[in-house]
């Protein structure tokens, strides 16, 4: 690491440049680039990857994401964004990390959530809801759990795409970045996963079992 | 989506994508009216609509996981590293050993290595410390030895000793009467010696003051009890140095107390202050310089209390009587080490009988 000479430097390194001044900076040599770059992102990637792959593991997913990006930076040509670079590159960790969708979804597919465990289960189910009553976040509760049941029997394309819209708030085009398909592909993926998912909690007809009058 | 749909001849899985984009705010202008009266006729519509805001919401309502403290910090420094180490080799291969693992696999070869070179190294005399870089430490008084040179060790030490004793002039510090520190400490295990003393003349001047300030104390607060145990302690001290000064070898007049002989006089005054400055710490460090070839042992008697640790390697230019008469630092050069170089002109060595002649010598000074 390199050394912080006066506090002037130091809050100038802290800032946050912007990509394209980070991504400079390092490809000049310059590692406080990177430094920089990972501790804007290391959250975002953080919080997909505990999505993913649950938190336990999360944090092996954010640094073989951001070894890599070490190691393509120079090939990054800007087409995307960074951050749906990074994200591109957090999604193949997850998936090279745990190689079948199968573990994937054995990972969401918990019957229970186990009382302290640190997986995606007790993620969601075990988040606190300040200002609720017992009612309430007992009831948020229940919604998590067959909301998580439900996501772990979404397909994993549909998945990844409901993912990075409704939870990390990725736009279409963002989307279409980070999973490398058409736009059309992105809004039919998020439809359909969106569709599977209202099937499961509500019970209404999959749009491909039942035709509209 | 650019031409305008007929909305009442759209399957449910379009009806659901245009829902899904309306959520999303992504339709256009046109396409957004139509829904808007597609939903105000159709009842279906509008719960699939209502359901489908509702998955979103839900989702959106998850909470956002947080990362541990310190993420960045350990994804920099776990980057960094593993960018250069072994890591990145597996990691090439895609291979990503859980961090555990390495760390588990690191700590049981460190120790399996460490065990072998504890066991191997029992019952031998310990290496001389060749590290090139080392922390900077408070030193005290040091001792001295040279830690090459296998034979004859005692014949040429006392050979050196008695010949620096012809050369030089009667040694300041007066005898003291035997004590059972005047014995002298053993030859350390480790090398044979050929100079071995500790810095009795700074240790005496150490104790002298001391014995001073308790003088002072005492003066100030009579029959104190502690001052009592001081002032024996102070004697103790004293009479150790005078019998260590006994068992050195003699030290030319006017010599300071850092070293002997005297550094020359360019030297002397960047020398001293390095050479003196800390011999108020506690604490003794060692200082051995290793000769190459090992035919050439120090003549001189030697003190020195070094500052701050060295390790580095010199070469040495000698005249006729073995005086240094140059000291050139080898690589790899560490910072200029004035103090050390002073120490080196200062010395004097022989080459043991039928060794080839030479004019020249490397050393390697490091202390710790």
């Amino acid at each position: 690491m390199t050394a912080v000479a006066g506090h002037g430097q130091a809050s100038e390194r802290s800032e946050w440049p912007g990509d394209e001044r980070a991504v400079t900076r390092f490809l000049a040599g310059d590692v406080t680039g990177f430094e920089q770059i990972v501790k804007h992102y290391s959250s975002t990637i953080f919080s997909l990857a505990a999505r993913l792959v649950g938190p336990s593991e999360a944090e092996d997913v954010v640094q073989e994401t951001f070894l890599r990006a070490y190691r393509g930076l120079e090939r990054f040509r800007g087409e995307s964004s960074l951050k749906t670079w990074l994200y591109a590159i957090a999604l193949n960790r997850a998936r090279a990390r745990h190689g079948t969708l199968a573990r994937l979804k054995a990972l969401f597919a918990s019957p229970a959530p186990s009382a302290g465990g640190d997986d995606i289960v007790s993620l969601i189910d075990g988040a606190a809801d300040p200002g609720a009553t017992p009612e309430e976040s007992s009831m948020r509760r229940q919604e998590r759990t067959r909301l998580r049941a439900a996501m772990s029997r979404l397909p994993e394309d549909f998945r990844a795409a409901v993912v990075l819209r409704d939870l990390e708030g990725l736009s279409y085009g963002e989307i279409a970045d980070t999973l490398a398909v058409p736009i059309g592909t992105v809004r039919s993926r998020i439809a359909r996963g969106r569709a599977l998912l209202r099937e499961e909690l509500g019970g209404e007809p999959h749009p491909e079992k039942e035709e509209r009058p | 989506m650019s031409a305008r749909p007929d909305l009442r001849r759209l399957s449910d899985e379009e009806l659901d994508l245009l829902i899904s984009r309306h959520i999303d705010g992504d339709l256009s202008p046109d396409e957004e009216r139509q829904l808007e009266q597609l939903l105000a006729t159709d009842a279906r519509a509008r719960e699939r609509q209502a359901a489908l805001q509702s998955v979103a919401d839900a989702l959106k309502r998850l909470p956002t996981p947080e990362p541990p403290f310190g993420l960045a910090s350990r994804v920099s420094s776990g980057v960094l590293e593993g960018s250069r180490g072994v890591g990145s080799l597996w990691h090439r291969f895609g291979i990503y050993p859980p961090p555990g693992l390495v760390l588990a696999s690191t700590g049981v070869l460190a120790l399996v290595l460490g065990a072998g070179v504890y066991f191997t190294s029992l019952g031998r005399p310990r290496p001389v410390q060749t590290a090139q870089h080392l922390a900077p430490r408070e030193d005290g008084p040091v001792r001295v030895f040279l830690a090459e040179g296998q034979d004859a060790s005692k014949d040429a030490a006392s050979s050196a000793a008695k010949e620096a004793a012809k050369e030089a002039p009667p040694p300041v510090a007066q005898p003291a009467p035997a004590s059972p520190a005047a014995e002298g400490e053993p030859a350390p295990a480790r090398g044979p010696l050929l100079a071995k003393t500790r810095s009795s003349v700074g240790e005496k001047a150490e104790a002298e003051r001391f014995k001073g300030k308790q003088q002072e104390r005492r003066e100030e607060a009579p029959g104190k009890k502690d001052l009592a145990d001081d002032e024996r302690l102070a004697e103790q001290r004293s009479a150790r140095s005078e019998a260590d000064a006994l068992s050195a070898a003699p030290r030319p007049a006017g010599s300071v107390a850092g070293f002997a002989p005297e550094p020359p006089a360019r030297d002397r005054a960047a020398a001293q202050p390095a050479l003196e400055g800390r011999r108020d710490q506690a604490g003794t460090a060692t200082l051995s310089i290793v000769t190459r070839p090992a035919s050439w042992r120090l003549a001189t008697p030697l003190r020195a209390s070094l500052g701050t640790p060295v390790a580095a390697r010199y070469r040495l230019a000698l005249d006729g009587e073995g005086r240094v008469l140059s000291v050139t630092p080898l690589p790899p050069r560490g910072p200029e080490r004035r103090d050390v170089e002073a120490l080196l002109e200062g010395l004097r060595f022989t080459r043991l009988p039928g060794t080839p002649e030479s004019r020249e010598l490397e050393v390697e000074v490091v202390s710790r």
